[in-house]
């Protein structure tokens, strides 16, 4: 299985993802996840993600481990912004490659829950009321 | 003797990082270095909070060596 997994920095730094595919995955499902506005009632101006980079690659590492046991994966690809975010922006691309769509669209569902669960991003919202961390997990 | 631990997020912006933790002894266990720092940083009694040593996640139960490289995490919020 190949893995592509990216901290970027800027809104256009997210890699094309036609360098994954090929003739040999029958699926490929991505999910975008971007900053929505309004949120709880407020306006939201935008996000501020921070990352723990050499913990988010070993985290990803065991990801990909969980993730090949339960499913046929041939590309795994996670993008995650850092930085500031505004809203319409894409905060995350997570894409799976697999023979088959019942794989590809399960990875594509278990990593995000994974990366809302484990991986070391936070993220503070700044909006029109003020500003507060997201606090997620544990 | 003080080890020096990197904070990210809510703690980071509360404490800034590197925070330096007063410890009577190290080696340590990662549950015993967390009361510690609970202990020193009165203001984070509620907030849950994981460790990671070198990089890597660890239990409770690990030992902090002199030399690790040690981070306490608040609540990850990716996404």
């Amino acid at each position: 299985m190949k893995t592509h997994f990216q901290l970027i920095n800027h809104s256009n730094g997210f890699p094309d993802l036609e360098q994954f595919r090929s003739s040999t995955s029958g699926a490929e499902v991505v999910f975008n996840g971007i900053v929505r506005t309004p949120n709880k009632g407020s306006e939201v101006l935008y996000l501020e993600f921070e990352a723990y980079e050499a913990l988010f690659h070993n985290e990803m590492k065991r990801i990909v481990e969980y993730l090949e046991s339960q499913f046929q994966i041939n590309v795994l690809v996670l993008h995650h912004r850092v930085g500031q975010v505004l809203p319409g922006e894409l905060a995350v691309v997570a894409a799976v490659y697999s023979n088959h769509r019942k794989d590809a669209f399960h990875a594509c569902e278990a990593l995000m829950n994974e990366l809302k669960a484990t991986v070391p991003i936070w993220k503070k919202e700044f909006n029109s009321d003020g500003s507060f961390w997201v606090s997620q997990t544990p | 003797m003080k080890k020096e631990v990197q904070l990210f997020g809510i703690l980071k912006e509360q404490y800034g990082s590197p925070v330096f933790i007063q410890v009577s002894t190290l080696p340590i266990s990662a549950k015993e270095l967390i009361a510690t720092f609970r202990n020193q940083f009165q203001e984070v009694q509620d907030l849950p909070f994981l460790i990671a040593k070198n990089h890597f996640m660890v239990q409770e139960a690990d030992l902090i060596e002199v030399h690790d490289h040690v981070a306490l995490l608040p609540p990850v919020s990716g996404g």
